[in-house]
């Protein structure tokens, strides 16, 4: 009877779980057997020869494997769920001198196990070698990580790699990931992409769709023996990926598969993923915002100090992030200072500070909401695939008599002033009421052209004997002035002039720097404002009866590319973030004597992607030059590239390297040899 | 010493050097290098070295490292690496900051990487203080080493930090060791102290260096001194640092006359004949090995310093420097030739009288052809046989022959012209030139490598960049290569001289200096007495055959430069039917310039800067 009990309690706790078994292994070729496919490389070269390889074959399975329950459950889910990776590889190595394609590298943590591996070349000659394990280099560091390398001998072109490993990770030591964003282009091209998921039966997933009504094309079957799902992508004669200028980022243009685990259960361990923003973003709420300290009046005190002045909400808001920008300092994101210590301390972690901006303008009485911002790194925004991921910036919302402000309290950049990859992206949006779970989906505003423009004023005096003495005038606005405070952050006096020696737009003469001023190097809402002062010895050319002046670099940065582009090949669309505008205001002063013989005449042009212009005014012993280019936001196909180019290419029509003037009467001059 | 082998083109420093370059990249390069100190660093070695009962003897230090904050800006800096070349074990690593021992997790270590080495053996230790030091304050870290071989007794640098409170070397050593000290100091001399009254240890101390400015075209920023450590027995070394024993030490652990199996005595056997010179079968064996072993370095079990055996590296398809050197020689050895293996360093070495193995970060081939030196590079992919990549040309080379090693300067190879472009064309349609270019050495090289690994707009904005980058306002596009040579390159474009040439009603202008080759910042150099160094040479020609209607030239010339080693010409001469030559010549034969060859040097430059405003002008006919 005894026995039947223990017998019945066995079945009861075993019979009774719910298993997902593993499916999939990595079969590995034996070795020495020969190739059988048939490999036209002859064929594949004149294909491919401008990549370093082509894969033939890339292969990833992941698999998720364990119990849902059993009696036994309470303990976690120590040992009883493992995940594991499988790749293949094939590909043709057309360049020997390409170390990460004719090498094997894998770098694996502490207790992740390489389970099974093999490598194998196949030379033109159709000579095959295998290697397994025993073959592998390894090399640990403090962590425990290890880092398994392998050199293939005689590798030539032409010569075949096919790689195949499987790595098994368990949940005790590497908790699993439950959001994939894999690539599915790749630096050289493929001639068929494989990509399986195996996970749980009673697990939910779910996938992003990449453009608005197009998912990655997956299959979807099930094991039922194994109590698994299984999704499948393939795809054949994948392009690959490349950088080029004026494109689109990665994923807005190349294929890749981002998913989700949006329910699972693994014994003790449940997850259930949220189901809308609200529930998401009420993380969020927990997490980084109400985080004034406890009974502590801090912030309150602090806001009202800031504001004590402001009257209006558009000056509380100014006031009190521009207090936030100039006096707190980013520390790491895992830093979890609460907001009183944020402004004692004048640190924090970007998310909390962003977290303080929100307590404090809400203070101020301003209607201000929590943003997460997605980013157009991100690629499409899918809002029915409630995730973090697709928001990875936080910034403020703020209402203000109808006006919307979208501002970054961490970044130091005026109001108004939106990162490129932002400008009118999506944005979800929280308050701090912990009654209201209700969010708002914004639209982040595109920036107006007057942030994105740079006006360069240069006065050049050129004396009798030929020096020329210069005051240049740099005014530069957002992403051109934050990066050049971000460049002078920190500099002392001595570090600031070989800066400035730097910005100097004359690099062909003998130029000495007299003096320069930086002004608003702090005051970053205002425009930067850099002033140079130097003469030039050796541009001007004083003949008998004609003065010579090369011009050096005065009028041929409006130009954009200063190299060839690809017209023809160009595999990326256009796509021109935001509107640029550059202007340059030159006076050239020159003695009365002279006169400029060189035929100037004004140029316009204008095409979809903007327009280039320049004017020329000549008065006694003056020439007044305007040059404006203009690059506005667009999005166009590749074909149009050409257009572009006329443009920002290298040979503009603004470009003028020399200027004749004639001389009236005699007067002195440079003998040449 | 240094990994023998040479990734194109990335330099790598020796693993010693790695130390400092790890310490120099965190405080040198960054912007705490400045008029007003930002922090106070000081640095403790102190080594110490036992006899075993064998009569070798071990070697152990114990690096104490301490930094004090003066400024504000310098307090974000809060953590610190340093390297652990394979011969040299770190263990013992421990910091204080606040009176308080970091903790464990504030220390870790990982396998080096480096873009250079596949696999090495050498680790980066990281040391992690917290992210609130206080200007005012102080850190403290330190390790012990423990070296495989009394060899490797390290080169020393004393850095060019900010403020140097102390440098202090501490030598324990046997009653019957003498430790000597060869000091190389990179501009003045700086007074140090040797305090030898303890019979049982030498002290070697440098205190309060302030800050040197660095300097442009100067190869010793980041560092004030070099010392070579002499150890001495009954006047016999025992740090191998002469060149007989360091030959002796080398030899002990690499076989200098690498043996030759049947699989050698069979690979190039078809292509030798009889009546073929020795150069001749160099050149083979050179082009055989450069072209077909791919440049792979494991540095594993101690093969940062001796090569493998030249089967592995035959066997296998891959090799770094010594190992491609190491085959050379045994493939050299097989038809009779004697090869020799030659240590140098990339970068301008620091005078030290003895030899070290860190000094050196690459190694070459010698052959003695009728008593003079010719040197070649088998990792060098796209340099041909007696040619060489020109950080090779003056640098000082150890030879490792057997009876007679010794230091040699690397003599320039025959050096014909870089570059050479002949353009024809006419002033009455300047756009629309054709071009004839001639690559040679360092850009045959790179046009090679172009060549083999880019096409289309790729190539052609490759070319356009290695070529157009010497000249100035002249456009050169749509290459086709017409030409190939084992030392040059030949190739066909169209050539647009409607920015160079400067035209009015009366006359045309045609600038007397094209070149790109002087840059002004050197002229920074004229008030210091210290060397200069250009990490190049030029040799450049440009001739222009132009049609000038309507235009009249006399014949007129600039000459710049006093001797044959650096000078400029242009020279126009009028042709019959309305054409005129213009000739342009550019020659900078030397690297190193100190005393009056740097003075004349300068004078060079700067002339040739003034130079840039200097015509040549033509007339248009009144008919």
């Amino acid at each position: 009877m005894r026995k039947m009990f223990m017998v019945g309690l066995l079945v009861l706790i075993f019979a009774g779980c719910t298993t997902s078994k593993r499916s999939v292994f990595l079969t590995v070729p034996p070795a020495g057997s020969a190739e059988q496919e048939q490999i036209d490389l002859a064929a594949l070269e004149e294909k491919y020869q401008k990549y370093d390889g082509v894969y033939l074959l890339l292969e990833n399975t992941y698999e998720h494997v364990g119990n849902k329950e059993n009696l036994l459950q309470g303990y976690g889910v120590a040992g009883s769920w493992n995940y594991y990776h499988i790749r293949k590889e094939k590909y043709v190595l057309f360049n020997p001198d390409n170390q990460r394609l004719s090498t094997f590298r894998i770098r694996l943590g502490k207790y992740d196990v390489l389970e099974n591996i093999y490598l194998r070349i196949t030379y033109p000659d159709g000579q095959v070698k295998q290697y397994g394990r025993a073959d592998l280099t390894l090399k640990t560091d403090s962590y425990g990580s290890k880092d398994f390398t392998f050199i293939y001998p005689n590798v030539r072109k032409g010569v075949i790699i096919e790689e195949g490993f499987s790595v098994t990770y368990t949940a005790l030591n590497h908790f699993p990931p439950l959001e994939y964003d894999i690539p599915l282009q790749f630096p050289i091209p493929c001639e068929k992409v494989s990509l399986s998921f195996a996970y749980p039966d009673w697990w939910k997933i779910k996938a992003k769709k990449i453009a608005e009504k197009d998912t990655i094309p997956y299959r979807v079957r099930r094991e039922k023996e194994n109590r698994k799902i299984i999704i499948t992508y393939e795809a054949e004669y994948v392009p690959a990926i490349q950088r080029e200028p004026y494109s689109p980022f990665f994923k807005e243009v190349a294929d890749y598969f981002e998913f989700m685990i949006t329910q699972l259960q693994m014994l003790s361990f449940k997850f259930k993923r949220a189901r809308t923003w609200a529930d998401l973003m009420d993380g969020l709420r927990k997490e980084h915002m109400n985080k004034d300290g406890f009974l502590s009046t801090h912030v309150k005190k602090t806001t009202e100090e800031i504001i004590e002045s402001k009257t209006t909400l558009a000056d509380r808001l100014d006031t009190i992030i521009t207090y936030l920008q100039e006096n707190i300092e980013v520390s790491d994101p895992w830093d979890r200072r609460n907001f009183k210590a944020i402004l004692k301390d004048k640190k924090g972690s970007l998310i909390r500070i962003n977290g303080l901006a929100h307590s404090m303008l809400t203070k101020a009485g301003i209607d201000a909401q929590y943003l997460l911002v997605h980013s157009a790194k991100n690629g499409y925004f899918d809002k029915d695939y409630v995730n973090s991921s697709q928001f990875d910036v936080p910034a403020i919302g703020a209402i203000i008599d109808g006006e919307r402000y979208v501002v970054f309290p961490y970044l130091k950049i005026p109001l108004g002033f939106i990162p490129e990859y932002l400008q009118g992206q999506p944005a979800v949006g929280i308050t701090d009421k912990k009654t209201s779970k209700a969010v708002e989906f914004w639209e982040v505003p595109k920036v107006s052209r007057r942030h994105n423009t740079v006006d360069e004023y240069y006065d050049l005096t050129i004396d009798e004997d030929g020096l020329i003495t210069v005051k240049e005038e740099k005014v530069l606005r957002g992403s051109d002035a934050f990066s050049v405070r971000e460049k002078l952050a920190d500099l002392n006096d001595e570090e600031i002039e070989d800066l400035m020696e730097e910005l100097l737009t004359y690099t062909d003469g003998e130029v000495k720097l007299s003096a320069y001023e930086v002004v608003n190097r702090e005051a970053f809402k205002k425009p930067l404002s850099i002033t140079l002062e130097y003469s030039i010895d050796n541009l001007v050319s004083v003949l008998p009866d004609e003065v010579i002046f090369q011009t050096g670099g005065l009028f041929s940065p409006i130009s954009g590319v200063k190299f060839k582009l690809d017209t023809e090949e160009r595999q990326n669309p256009i796509k021109i973030y935001y509107d640029e505008l550059f202007n340059k205001h030159i006076i050239i002063r020159f003695p009365a004597g002279r006169q400029i013989s060189t035929p100037l005449s004004d140029v316009q042009f204008e095409n979809i992607f903007g327009s280039i212009r320049g004017t020329y005014q000549v008065e006694s012993g003056l020439l007044k030059v305007e040059q404006e280019r203009l690059l506005k936001r667009s999005s166009e196909p590749k074909e149009k590239i050409g257009e572009l180019l006329e443009i920002t290419g290298a040979h503009s029509q603004l470009a003028i390297p020399s200027f004749v003037f004639q001389v009236k009467e005699i007067g002195a001059v440079d003998e040449q040899d | 010493m240094t990994s023998f082998r040479r990734c194109f083109p990335v330099i790598r420093p020796a693993p010693l050097q790695l130390f400092f370059y790890s310490l120099f990249c965190l405080l040198l390069c960054s912007p705490l290098f400045a008029d007003q100190a930002d922090v106070s660093y000081s640095r403790i070695i102190t080594f110490e070295v036992k006899e075993n009962r064998d009569g070798s003897y071990r070697l152990t230090s114990t690096v104490a490292v301490k930094q004090s904050y003066l400024s504000e800006r310098s307090t974000k800096e809060n953590f610190f690496r340093f390297s652990e070349p394979f011969f040299a074990k770190v263990t013992k690593v421990s910091g204080k900051f606040r009176n308080k021992k970091l903790k464990r997790r504030d220390h870790y270590s990982e396998n080096a990487e480096h873009p250079d080495v596949f696999i090495s053996d050498a680790k980066i230790h990281t040391v992690m203080f917290p992210d609130d030091i206080r200007q005012g304050e102080t850190i403290y870290y330190q390790y012990k080493q423990e070296f495989s071989d009394i060899a490797f007794f390290p080169v020393l640098h004393v850095p060019d930090i900010d403020e140097l409170q102390e440098f202090r070397v501490t030598i324990k050593h046997p009653k019957n060791i003498r430790v000597d000290f060869d000091v190389f100091f990179t501009r003045d001399s700086i007074p140090y102290q040797i305090d030898r009254s303890r019979a049982k240890e030498t002290v070697l101390i440098f205190r309060k260096i302030p800050a040197q400015k660095e300097l442009p075209y100067f190869p010793f920023n980041g560092s004030h001194a070099s010392i070579l450590t002499t150890l001495m027995k009954n006047g016999q070394p025992v740090t191998p640092t002469t060149p007989p024993k360091f030959l002796e030490w080398y030899a002990g652990k690499v076989n200098l006359k690498p043996a030759v199996n049947e699989e050698l005595l069979q690979l190039l056997s078809e292509r030798f004949t009889a009546d073929q010179s020795e150069k001749e079968k160099l050149r083979i064996i050179h082009d055989y090995v450069r072209k077909n072993i791919r440049y792979i370095a494991d540095e594993r079990e101690g093969h940062a310093y001796s090569p493998r055996s030249p089967e592995f590296t035959l066997n296998n398809g891959y090799g770094d420097c010594k190992d491609r050197v190491y085959l050379v020689s045994a493939l050299a050895a097989e038809q009779g030739i004697e090869v020799k293996m030659a240590l140098v360093s990339t970068k301008p070495l620091p005078g030290l009288r003895g030899v070290h193995a860190t000094l050196f970060n690459h190694v070459i081939c010698m052959y003695e052809d009728s008593g003079k030196p010719l040197f070649f590079d088998p990792t060098a992919r796209y340099y041909e046989f007696g040619n060489l990549p020109e950080y090779l040309v003056g640098a000082k080379t150890f030879i490792l022959e057997p009876g007679n090693p010794r230091w040699i300067s690397i003599e320039a190879p025959n050096h014909r012209p870089s570059l050479e472009i002949d353009i024809t064309g006419s002033l009455d349609s300047p756009k629309s030139g054709a071009a004839k270019i001639v690559l040679r050495n360092g850009l045959f090289s790179d046009a090679l490598r172009a060549k083999e690994k880019l096409s289309g707009v790729r190539l052609e904005n490759a070319l356009i960049a290695l070529i157009t980058s010497n000249i100035h306002k002249i456009s050169l596009e749509h290459f086709s290569f017409t030409g190939e040579s084992d030392t040059s390159l030949t190739l066909s474009a169209q050539a647009d001289i409607s920015k160079f040439i400067i035209s009015s009603s009366a006359k045309t202008y045609i600038p007397q200096t094209p070149f790109l080759t002087v840059d002004s910042d050197i002229l920074e150099r004229e008030n210091d007495p210290y060397p200069l160094y250009i990490p190049y040479r030029r040799a450049l020609i440009l001739r222009m055959d132009l049609a000038a209607p309507g235009l009249k030239a006399g014949a007129q010339q600039l000459r710049i430069g006093e001797d044959q080693s650096n000078f400029f010409a242009s020279e126009i001469t009028p042709q019959d039917r309305n054409r005129v030559e213009i000739l342009y010549q550019f020659m900078q034969n030397f690297k190193f310039f100190s005393g009056d060859a740097k003075g004349r040097f300068l004078n060079f430059c700067k002339q040739y800067l003034q130079s840039k405003k200097k015509m040549f002008v033509l007339t248009r006919s009144k008919s």
